[in-house]
């Protein structure tokens, strides 16, 4: 497993920012978010400050040209192009996958799309039957996008975050999970976090804190 | 397809503190007798050692993969039977 950043943790980031809170974090890598990129230079170049991403993901809405465009540079700068719905037909030479979410619905279209197209699925983990999402994806399953990591550890939406990383060790996960900030959360608590000194957060002086608090 | 690896391997870092002790409990409890997982932290997790030779006496060897420092990854095997 390959823990990625998601660029959406650092809203209008630029690619050198996005590359040190990376270095900060010992993060493997990007999942950078295609309307970030903007760029006129050639598709030869345009992943080339973003160095270390591994998937882009590109907006809902997206016509075929659009998808053949960020396809031709995916495939240039070597990374995999993550989907926010299905298309009818996928492009060859670089992977990908289709994002859905904790709903078991959902995730069964995912999968039977995947199949059909010799795709990959991405797991956005929103609040739902993460049991039953992940038996039934886990053939497919090439990325996940997980919230409620990082300065969220307190927040309810880190919750369960655990037994989903235990499973995906159980597994054997060897594909990536970015580390994405809830709805709503402040991106300023991301931006301190990332740039900040301190560490992740030590389960001993957790465990001490709860005795303390319990006492 | 899923991309699998030979290695069971328990990035604890996106794991909230207080999860993550039980996490790490829970996924050796879940090995077989003679398996092993790699446990990827960003401190060295010695208290946690201490707390597994007192918790699960005998059964557990550690051995550090990798001592920062940034990244501490530590081989977790359960003994064998």
């Amino acid at each position: 497993m390959r823990l990625l950043l998601s660029s959406e943790t650092l809203p209008g980031a630029s690619p050198e920012e996005l590359r040190q809170a990376c270095r900060q974090r010992a993060l493997a890598g990007l999942e950078v978010q295609a309307s970030q990129i903007y760029t006129t230079m050639s598709s030869d170049a345009v992943l080339e400050p973003y160095a270390g991403i591994a998937w882009l993901r590109l907006p809902e809405t997206i016509t075929t040209r659009e998808l053949a465009l960020w396809a031709d540079v995916a495939a240039r700068g070597g990374v995999g192009l993550l989907l926010s719905k299905a298309v009818d037909s996928i492009p060859e030479g670089v992977p990908v996958a289709l994002i859905h979410r904790t709903d078991l619905d959902e995730a069964r279209e995912a999968v039977t799309w995947a199949k059909r197209h010799g795709a990959g699925t991405c797991w956005e983990v929103t609040p739902g039957d993460r049991d039953r999402v992940f038996d039934e994806t886990f053939g497919t399953l090439v990325h996940v996008r997980l919230p409620g990591s990082g300065p969220e550890a307190d927040e309810p939406t880190s919750a369960g975050t655990g037994a989903l990383i235990a499973r995906l060790a159980m597994a054997r996960y060897a594909g990536t999970v970015s580390l994405i900030p809830s709805a709503g959360v402040d991106p300023a608590l991301w931006r301190r976090w990332l740039l900040e000194q301190r560490g992740w957060g030590c389960g001993t002086a957790a465990e001490k804190a709860a005795r303390r608090s319990a006492a | 397809m899923a991309q699998t690896d030979t290695e069971r391997v328990l990035d604890v870092r996106p794991i909230p503190p207080r999860e993550k002790h039980p996490t790490i409990f829970a996924t050796f409890d879940a090995l077989k007798p003679g398996e092993h997982f790699v446990l990827v932290n960003d401190h060295d997790p010695v208290p946690l050692k201490y707390q597994f030779d007192f918790e699960r006496p005998g059964k557990v060897t550690w051995e550090y993969l990798e001592r920062g420092p940034q990244l501490w990854r530590v081989k977790i095997s359960k003994a064998g039977a």
